[in-house]
């Protein structure tokens, strides 16, 4: 009886081994599991603020500030609120860098598109503005990303845009 | 006679029990293997996502009476060291009651500050003050603030053909505070700037007869970005300096913002710098309300 308690002890720890090792990836700075999870769920599941997530994860921003739908006028003109479906936007809210991030899911791919024009123009005016003002920051807004995918819009001006992009179009495929 | 020994089927107990200890102990270093590859053991990181000041202000908002009257504004003896002390110089106003010195408020460790206070006043000034849009303490319409503004260019700039003098008249603001300065440190000269300053206030005055002018010191920056040399605390020093005496010579309110935002060895404290040692966290725009709303007694 006590060789089979010993024996049955030893097999339960030998599951729980091989359980622990199932997932063995490490933690990253500051990830969550809304991260991996929406890294792992396919575009249609991922929410704009789990495509955000993923990104500030990887890619953070200053003093992130996310920002309200009634509040992207105020940061991209000509923008048809009505059209957007989803939405994530965060921008530094100090001012202190030009930093900023968008992922935005519209209605159809019309719209998708003219946001896009939207975006691209904020890119341009803010690099007029940061170019007198902080030259060094401007990388950040030289290969800034402004990009559709489908009924998807991400706008993109960080400190690593390239990575940014890629941790996005990971999850918008 | 040998003692003896407790077998049970066939094996010491000793042994058993041996064996319960190692399982239970790899049990539990397994357990504790899965927590800290999952992350649940480690420490959760800062996170760089500031909390907005509304949520501390609903924390820590104590009432405060918003009825309209005449501000009183309160005059301390500082000296010219660091020290937390407001300073604050009297008021010029055009209407025909008087203001009274009274005891400078105590400083506190609890910023408050109600927002309706400030709902009808207009705040001017560079990067600094649009974080005050950023991170939606105030609407748009009640800031103009753009980077690289400085106290030359704020009084020719324009924006979507706004200009501060422009938006201020169709504001008529109850008060308006203006803090530039930080963006021509480096390049314009303190006494330009200061004159400047003058002049946009009288600007200011015949746009808005009726609006309460209040001059804010810069802020100081961090010891990291004063060696850099771009913007200096000599720098910071000396302006302000030339400030207060202007705001003297034209009976305008002078804030001192910059020592509220000091340590103990003058630098911008990092309980409200951002990164760059020059921009505000939101604790420092939380303290900034809080010092400007104590400081106008009504």
């Amino acid at each position: 009886m006590k060789k089979k308690i010993v024996s049955i002890m030893l097999l339960c720890a030998l599951v729980c081994s091989a359980a622990a090792c199932g997932d063995n990836k490490p933690a990253q700075s500051g990830s969550t599991t809304t991260t991996t999870a929406a890294s792992e769920a396919p575009a249609s599941a991922a929410s704009a603020a789990d495509i955000t997530a993923a990104v500030l994860a990887e890619v953070p921003i200053n003093s992130a500030k996310d920002k309200d739908k009634d509040k992207l006028p105020d940061y991209f003109d000509g923008l048809d609120l009505d059209s957007i479906e989803d939405h994530s936007f965060y921008v530094c809210g100090s001012g202190a860098y030009p930093d900023e991030l968008g992922v935005f899911r519209f209605k159809d791919e019309d719209s998708a598109a003219a946001a896009k024009s939207a975006a691209e123009k904020r890119i341009k005016d803010q690099l007029n503005d940061w170019s007198d003002y902080r030259p060094d920051e401007c990388y950040k807004l030289e290969d800034a990303v402004a990009e559709n995918s489908g009924v998807w819009l991400f706008y993109i001006v960080t400190s690593d845009n390239a990575k940014a992009k890629e941790i996005v179009k990971g999850i918008i495929k | 006679m040998a003692a003896k020994k407790h077998r049970v089927d066939g094996i010491s107990l000793s042994i058993v029990i041996l064996n319960i200890l190692i399982v239970a102990v790899l049990i539990t270093l397994v357990v504790l293997i899965y927590l800290y590859m999952t992350g649940k053991l480690e420490d959760t990181n800062v996170s760089n996502l500031d909390q907005p000041a509304s949520s501390a202000a609903a924390i820590t908002t104590t009432p405060v009476s918003t009825v309209i009257a005449e501000p009183e504004i309160e005059t301390s003896e500082t000296s010219e060291t660091d020290t937390p002390d407001a300073e604050i110089a009297d008021e010029s106003t055009e209407t025909e009651e008087s203001t009274e010195e009274t005891t400078a408020p105590e400083p506190t460790e609890l910023d408050t500050y109600d927002p309706a206070f400030f709902e009808n006043d207009l705040f001017i000034g560079d990067s600094i003050y649009t974080g005050l849009v950023g991170y939606e303490y105030f609407p748009a319409k009640n800031v103009f603030a753009q980077i690289g503004l400085n106290p030359e260019s704020v009084r020719t700039k324009s924006y979507d053909g706004i200009t501060a003098v422009s938006k201020a008249k169709d504001m008529q603001p109850k008060r308006i505070f203006i803090m530039l300065g930080s963006n021509g440190l480096a390049y314009m000269g303190n006494t330009h700037m200061a004159e400047q300053m003058r002049q946009f206030t009288k600007e200011l005055r015949e746009a808005c007869p009726d609006s309460y002018i209040y001059v804010v010191s810069i802020p100081p920056v961090t010891k990291d970005h004063d060696a850099l040399g771009q913007e200096t605390m000599v720098m910071v020093n000396g302006y302000n300096k030339l400030l207060r005496t202007m705001c003297e010579e034209e009976s305008i309110v002078y804030l001192d913002l910059c020592s509220q935002l000091q340590d103990s060895s003058g630098y911008f404290s990092d309980k409200y710098a951002e990164a760059d040692g020059l921009h505000f966290l939101g604790t420092a725009y939380v303290h900034m309300l809080s010092f400007f709303q104590k400081s106008i007694q009504l």
